[in-house]
This record gives C-alpha cells, structure tokens and sequence, in this order.
C-alpha cells in the first residue's frame, strides 16, 4: 500500500511537474530563437544607418603657391594639425623660423582611387612662395601633395550619428587593451555575465556608498546600447543578459568587440552623437585610431562611462583624471609598462580645435542632396555611409560667404532705404565662383543667410541680366565664321538714339542717363556698357546671329526680340557663370560639377564625375571679348575693382536692369569665374548699378579667393596679333599718337595703315584701321626734299 | 678753297640727317606691343609683376623634325613657370597610369593637370586617350576636340590626335572617317607607323574584298 501511495504521489509529481518543465522549456526555447533572431538582424545585418557624409575638395600644394596667402595654416587648423617644434608624427606641421620651409606630416586619408598614408612633406619656400616638395623619409620630390578634403555636412534623417565603422583588424592592439582595461579587463576569460565582476563592482559600490563601477560586461553593455533603454528595472536587465548570453553563444568575442568598439557613444558634437571609437579619435584629436598616442588612447576609453560629463572640452580636469585612471588600470593588467604609463601621463591635452556642428556652405550641401537624389535612393543617402566628394574650395567659400554678407551690410550702411525690417524681404545677395577649365564650382552662396530662407538664388533665382547679357552681341559681332559683316575692337560704331523696328514694333534703346557719345569703337563701347551702341552692333549684325551666339555659349531657348541684346531674358547667376566660362576657357564648355565622386563605405569608387568639355565657340572670337572686358575693368564700367585693390589680369562686365531692380557683377581671370547678383527677392529698385552694388562684392570675394595662387594672363590662341594702336582712331599707332592701346585682331583684320590722326597716312584705299588696305608705308616728301629722290 | 669749306658745312648736315633717319625708322616701324610705353599706353593698373604674358610652350625638339615622344617632364626648364611645370608633371604621371592600364587614376591625375594650368595641351590629348580607354568614346572625341584646337602647331601632336581619331571612329564602325583620320595623321607627322599601318591594313581589306 505504501509503495503504491509514493508510485501514485511520484506520478501526480510527474504529470504535474512534466508539463511544466516541458512549458518551460518550450518558452525558454521560443524565447531563444526569438532573442537570436532579433541579435541576429542587427548584428549580421546593416548595424548602423551611416549618413553620407560630403567634403570639400583637397587642397592641392605645388610650387608656385604663395603659402601665407592661400590660408593653408587656417586650413591646416581646421584639419586637426598641431605646430611643433618637430614633426614625429601624423598631423604635425612645423614652420622653420627663417620661413624657407614648412614640414607637414599629413594625415592618413581614404581617397578612393589613391589611399593617403600619411608622408610626411617638405616644402622649400622661396619669399613664402613654394619652390619645391619633397618627400621627408626618401628625400624624392613629390610633385603634388594634398591637405586632405575637410567634411562638409552630413545627409541625416532621423539618425543624428557621425561614425565611422572601422573593421577589428583596423583598430590598433592598444586601443582595445585600454578599453577592456576601463571597461571590462577579463572581457576574453567570462561568458556573456562576468560573476567575479559583479561581485567585485557590489563590494566596490557598497564601500563606497554610490554606484562607481558596474559590472555589465562588454556583450551586456552592446546589447543595452543596441536594443535597450537606459531605464534601471529587473526586467530590462533580465533582457539584457538573456541578449548578451544569445550573443556570446553566436558570436565570437572578436565579433562582439568590434560592434562594441564601433558602437559606444563617446561624445556629443551639437546636434550630432559621436560614435565608435574611430570617429571619436577623428573628433577629438583629429587623427587616425593608428595615430593616437597612448595618452589620448586611454583618455578615449575613459570617456565611455561618462563622455559628456568627462569630455575634455567641457571638463579637462576630469578627462585628465580618468585618462590617467584607465592608464594605471592598464600598466595594472600589463597593457603598458609604468615607465609609458608616466610618460603618458605628463602628456598635455592636445585636443584638435572644437568644430563646430553648423553646417558650412549650406546653399552648396542642399545642390548637391538635389543632384544625387536624382541618382540615388533616399536612403542610400542617409544610412548607407556613402563618402561624396565635391569641387568646394573651403577657403574660397569662406571668402564668398563674408564677401556676400559684409557686401550687403555695407549697402544697407551706405543706403538706409535698402533695410527692411522683415528679414525675409531683406537686401539679398548671391555668389557663385567656378574654374572655367574643369567647370568646378569653387564657392556658392545662395543668399545672405540660410536660417532665414533656404532658397537657392545661384541655382533658381532667376533674374535679368542687364547688360552682363552684353558680351554675348560682342562675341557674334567679333566671330567672322557667323557671318558678315563682322566687326574688330576698333570697328567705329555710331553710339546715338536710334529705333530698332521688328514685327510693326519699334524699340528705342537708350543710354544710362540719355547721355550719347557719338562715334565709338567697338572697345569702347563695350567697356563703357553703351546700350545704344550695342544694340545698333547687333542691328547691324542681325538677331539670329545673336540668338545663335547665346544658344551656343550658353543662353538657350531666347525668343527672337531685339531687347534680349541688352539683357531683357531671365537668367540665373550659375548660368551667367556658365557662359562667362565659356569666355574664360576660350570657347570651351564645360558642365559645372559640384560633386566629383562618390565612394562606397568601403571606400570603394561608385561613381567618377569626370569633366566634360565641348568646344562651342570660336577661341579666337572669345578671346577678342576677354581682350575688351580687360579694358572694362581696368577702366571701363568695372574700374572700381581695381581702385579697390584687385590688381591680377581679369576681365568682367557689370549689369544693372532698367530700373535697377537688379545689380550684376560677371568677372573673370584665367582660373576663376565668379558671378554675383544683388537685388531683392520681391523685385524692388535697388537706385544702384551693379559697379555699385555687385562690384564691391565681387572684388572683395576674388581678392581673397586668388590670393597666393599664380597669377597669369590670359592666352592668346593661335590666329591672334596683338597690335598698339591709337585709342580714338583705331589705327596702327605712330609715335605721335597721345594715347594707344595693344589691341587684339583676328589675324586678317590687324590693321596696316598708321594712325591717320597723329602724323601717319592713310592706306591706299583711303581707309583706316581694321580691315583697311594700307600698304607699305610710302616715302614722304622730306626724304626728296633732304636726298633729292 | 670753296670746295672744302662746303665739305665741312655738309658734315653736320650729314650727321643731322643721319638721327632723323634713325628717330623717323623708330618712329615708323610697326610698334611691339609689348614695347608700348607706359606713359603712353593706357595702362590697366594691373599688378605687371604677378602677371605672367602669356608663353608658347616650347617643345623640347624642333617638333618638325623629331618625334616628340619623350617624357613631357623634358619640356621643363628653368625658364618653364611653376603652374605649368607642376601640370605637365601630372600629365606625365597620368600618362604612365594610363600605360600602366589604370585608366581611372590616369584620368584622376589629368584633370588635376588642367585645373593648375589649363594652358598644357598635352593634358587633353592623355585625357582623350585615357576616357577612350575606358570605354568612354564620346568623351574622348570631345578632349580630342580640344587637343586638335591646342596642338596645332605641333605636327608630331597633331598626328598622335588624327591617329587617336582615326582609332575611335574605326572603332565606331565609320570607316571611311577613320581612314580620313589617319590620312590627316601621315601628312601632319610622316613617321607615323600606326596610321600607316592601319591604312595599310584597310587597303589590304578593301583588295580582299
């Protein structure tokens, strides 16, 4: 009977117990794959959603650069790069006191098609000027050497996270021995909970009386940061150690340190985290993980606790301590030795300039977002860490942005009636500079300040030209393959009122101010900005030519009506930049890039913007334009330029709308093409010309932008002459003539007969200047009168 | 006696008209525009010393009669300015990437050439060959445009552009283009074998045909 009562009791046990245990198993089972699954999509997935993230171009050192005057020590600070009495090592630079020699050690810097290792540089200078670079280890000369491109911005969406993954193999050894050192020493001897840890943080904590060390692993921590909230309660550690015992049991350790390493957060940039251990190294001390010293290691892995509270911008002190903590802690577990411990410790805190989180060339950034989001999806753009390098010069967009901004203060100073109380309906302005040969766009402004308005006046703003238009009649005046009659820089033209009748319709152009200067040369009457005499040019000439100049520099699509020859069209300043390019490079277009190429995040290139060039206009018929706009800045309607310092060759045209409702500035040298409009986005009248109002701007801005770089003239193609000739006659010079000029002429058209002004004779068909039929200079009569014969 | 004396009254008269000669020879000659004075000239306030004129650039033979097919970097010399030595050193770089088949970094490397001084021709020659090796061939045409417009004054040039012409147009199936090209290659630079060559071979075609 006994026996069978304990068989009954132990079968209720069983049939009771059994199911539960099955219950149980079968949770703990489902709970499992649940968990693994759910660590499995982060983990063997896409981790992180990684911004793309834009640069600026890098800056070119070569020979010939005049170093002080490019702002390469701005640029260098801006990068991260520390003065030192010697470089030893990444992201040093060192001036010799003499100033005949600067040494740089560059950075290391992913470049898709060419990896920067980092050399070290030397550049010999010469009076400032860089006459040679070599190589500091071999000793070679290095033809070219880059400072590498700076960040721009990134493509955010929801996720505001800088961070750069870096594989485990790309992390050096002392990097990982500081963080288990501050974080977790035994991380390779426990499993997914460390027991010893846990009882040595609660006898820790207890004794102090405050929590001051956990015991969360490495594993619990990745699981908490992953999946979890910071919230304190049973339930969510009950989670996090399942999740960390999945994990460890999936992965290996190597595998969960190097997400730990890429996912910790170790600081804040403005609006933006600062993630893993590789972009922390970049934001902190601009370098490199390879590069750290072991001072600035184990300030990094002191950070993980607490990055914002100990962070050594906020606190230096406090970093200080728990970088020199985490050092003892290594020396303790062997990391280091105690000697390198000391040394480390009297290391200063050498902390690369705090960046701030605004965005720079804000205009420029939202452009490029619109190009590529014609190509790609939005959320390549904003998770799949693509690295998209432009054409933007920082320096030069530095110099746009004040040159824009001072400008129109300095308007709104001199003029009162410009300022308005509604920042919206404020004095606006815009800036866009390109490299005619690559089509580069170098700096963009897009307006006086972006908080205020987002719109982009260089890209949409389309406005009228005035008589920036003006060039375009000149170059189909000058072009003799467009037809006959074609004219020369001297060819006299009639600058009087007169009437343009199209259609039944008569249009009457007049002068600035009625005022009318007769006969005119060509030169003149373009560097005087002569609307009457323009507009008789392209009378004379016929639209269509016109019409057909412009399409092909560039104005496409213009409706065939006589007052488009003065600028009544609507265009943007990037396509006035387009144009004036054209000018600049000789007849050759090229399309404007603003980005260049862009790179997977393995660095790898997923697309090349190559430049693009097609030969549009005669090089011979632009340059004779270039020739004349020269003589228009240097004393024509631009002159103010060079009263106001802009001294290097150039070329430009001003532009000012009937009722100055819009102030222009187009101007160029060889390397530099840069267009700036002023004028009001609800269009109202400025009272000012674009000399006045655009000029300014535009002299600030190319003052700065060419400074240090190599001036040169501009080239004159094959098929030109360069002649002197008497300024109001237009014939070849005698030594008589009170004024002359070097004209350019298409070979055919160089004149060959002297100035019939100023003691010369005519040439034999009576005619003077261009296209004359002068001979060979006949013998006068004081020969016969002194020799007899 | 009478005699004499004339003689000697003629002598300064002699000398006279000798200076008149020589200040009316300058005064009728065909000015230098780079002669002009400045005081003269209506000068543009242009900082002179920064700006460079405008200079050919030379070739390093008489291109007439050599081939000119050294390296680019033998067009430097001390005379050559700084911009223009650093892209012709691109260039010569891009063009060894290029030989090297690294067509992406050779192109890379001459685009920099022409953005420090657009002026070297050569660069649009190797950027034309560069994007017709990586199978760009509208591109190419459109540098080749560009280097005819450069080099043409330098036969030995002027040849290598025609014969890359002639190359991508046979490419592209025109025939009769291609073979216009390397036409206009032999009668710019006679030495030129692979125009030749490639004529040859078209008219060994045609008779087979």
């Amino acid at each position: 009977m006994v026996m069978t009562a304990r068989r009954s009791r132990r079968w209720i046990a069983f049939a009771v117990l059994a199911p539960l245990v099955a219950a149980l198993l079968l949770t703990t089972g489902i709970v499992y794959r649940d968990l693994s699954a759910t660590v499995a999509a982060k983990l063997d997935g896409r981790a992180w959603a990684i911004p793309a993230r834009i640069y600026t171009a890098a800056f070119p050192l070569h020979p010939g650069l005049e170093l002080a005057g490019t702002g390469v020590f701005e640029r260098l600070r801006r990068l991260g790069y520390r003065e030192v009495d010697q470089v030893r090592g990444r992201g040093q630079f060192h001036r010799d006191p003499r100033g005949t020699t600067l040494d740089i050690h560059l950075h290391a810097f992913r470049y898709p098609l060419h990896p920067e290792t980092g050399r070290a540089v030397r550049l010999e200078l010469d009076h400032g000027v860089v006459s040679r670079i070599t190589d500091l280890v071999t000793g070679e000369e290095v033809v070219e050497a880059g400072l590498e491109p700076e960040a721009l911005a990134g493509f955010y969406d929801e996720v505001w996270e800088e961070r750069h993954v870096v594989s485990l193999e790309e992390i050096p050894p002392r990097t990982v021995q500081a963080v288990l050192a501050a974080e977790d020493s035994r991380f390779f001897e426990h499993g997914a909970i460390d027991l010893r840890g846990i009882v040595r943080a609660f006898t820790r904590n207890v004794a102090a009386g405050r929590v001051v060390e956990g015991g969360s692993t490495l594993t619990q921590q990745l699981m908490k940061n992953f999946f979890l909230s910071e919230e304190r309660t049973y339930r969510r550690k009950l989670r996090e150690l399942a999740m960390a015992i999945v994990t460890e049991r999936r992965y290996s350790k190597e595998q969960i340190l190097e997400h730990y390493l890429n996912e910790i957060y170790l600081g804040q940039s403005g609006a933006k985290g600062i993630f893993g251990v590789a972009e922390a190294a970049q934001f902190y001390f601009g370098k490199q993980l390879a590069d750290l010293t072991i001072g600035e290691t184990a300030l990094l892995a002191g950070l993980i606790r607490a990055p914002n509270a100990n962070s050594p911008f906020r606190s230096p002190m406090r970093a200080q301590g728990r970088r020199d903590a985490v050092l003892t802690a290594m020396a303790e577990h062997g990391a280091i030795t105690a000697e390198e411990a000391d040394a480390a410790r009297a290391e200063p805190l050498a902390l690369r300039p705090y960046v701030s989180d605004r965005t720079n060339a804000p205009y420029f950034v939202d452009a490029v977002r619109r190009q590529l989001q014609t190509t790609y999806p939005p959320a390549a753009l904003t998770a799949e860490g693509l690295r998209i390098f432009t054409s933007l010069d920082g320096e030069m967009q530095g110099a746009a942005e004040a040159a824009v901004r001072e400008g129109l203060a300095e308007l709104e100073k001199a003029h009162p009636r410009l300022r308005r109380a509604e920042p919206e309906e404020q004095l606006e302005g815009a800036l866009v500079a390109i490299h005619p040969a690559t089509g580069e766009i170098k700096a963009m402004v897009g307006g006086r300040d972006y908080r205020i308005t987002q719109f982009n006046r260089v890209t949409d703003g389309a406005r009228q030209p005035g008589s920036v238009f003006k060039p375009v009649v000149y170059y189909a005046a000058f072009d003799p393959d467009a037809g006959e009659p074609h004219f020369t820089p001297t060819t006299r033209i009639e600058d009087a009122a007169f009437a343009w009748t199209y259609e039944g319709r008569t249009w009457t152009p007049g002068n600035y101010k009625e005022r009318y200067r007769g006969m005119v040369t060509t030169r003149r009457a373009l560097e005087d900005s002569l609307n009457a005499a323009t507009a008789r040019i392209a009378y004379e000439i016929g639209l269509p030519r016109v019409l057909d100049a412009a399409e092909r520099l560039g104005f496409s699509g213009l409706p065939a009506l006589p007052a488009i020859v003065l600028g009544s069209l609507e265009t943007t300043p990037l396509a006035v930049a387009e144009v004036y390019a054209v000018l600049a490079s000789g007849g050759q277009r090229t399309t404007p890039r603003a980005v260049t190429q862009v790179a997977d995040e393995h660095d790898t290139l997923i697309e090349g913007r190559p430049l693009d060039i097609t030969s549009v206009v005669s090089p011979q018929a632009s340059y004779l334009v270039t020739h004349v706009l020269e003589g228009a800045l240097d004393h024509g309607t631009g002159s103010a330029a060079r009263t106001q310092g802009f001294r290097i060759p150039a070329a430009g045209k001003t532009g000012t709308t009937n009722d100055y409702g819009d102030a222009w500035f187009a101007g160029y040298t060889p390397d530099l093409v840069a267009v700036v409009w002023v004028g009001f986005d609800r269009r109202q009248s400025l009272g000012l010309s674009g000399a006045q109002a655009a000029l300014p701007i535009w002299t600030a801005f190319m003052k700065r932008a060419t400074a240090g770089r190599p001036a040169r003239d501009f080239e004159s193609p094959e098929g030109i002459v360069l002649t002197t000739v008497d300024a109001e006659s237009g014939a070849r010079a005698t030594a008589a003539c009170p004024t002359t000029v070097v004209e350019a002429f298409l070979e055919a058209d160089a004149p060959n007969g002297d100035c019939p002004l100023h003691g010369g004779t005519p040439s034999d068909d009576g005619s003077h200047g261009a296209h004359d039929g002068a001979t060979e200079r006949p013998k006068g009569s004081w020969w016969r009168r002194w020799f007899g014969r | 006696m009478v005699r004499k004396v004339t003689m000697d009254a003629r002598w300064p008269l002699v000398l006279c008209v000798a200076c008149l000669l020589s200040a009316c020879a300058q005064a009728t000659a065909r000015p230098d525009p780079k002669m002009a004075g400045p005081a003269k000239t209506r000068s543009a306030p242009v900082d002179v010393a920064r700006a460079r004129p405008p200079e050919p650039l030379r070739p390093a033979r008489p291109a007439a009669t050599r081939a000119d097919d050294g390296p680019l970097t033998a067009k430097i010399d001390g005379a050559t300015p700084a911009g223009r030595s650093v892209a012709l050193r691109l260039t010569e770089e891009g063009r060894q990437r290029l030989a090297a088949g690294d067509s992406a970094r050779a192109i890379e490397l001459l685009e920099r050439a022409v953005a420090v001084d657009a002026r070297v021709p050569y660069s649009y020659y190797f950027l034309a060959a560069a994007h017709a090796e990586a199978g760009h061939p509208a591109l190419a045409h459109r540098f080749l445009d560009r280097a005819g417009q450069k080099l043409a004054g330098e036969p030995y040039w002027r040849s290598r552009v025609d014969e890359l012409r002639g190359k991508l147009l046979a490419g592209e199936g025109k025939t009769a283009e291609s073979q216009a090209a390397y036409r206009r290659a032999l009668d710019a630079w006679p030495g030129n074998r692979t125009a030749a060559q490639a004529l040859t071979a078209a008219s060994q075609r045609d008779k087979e045909r």
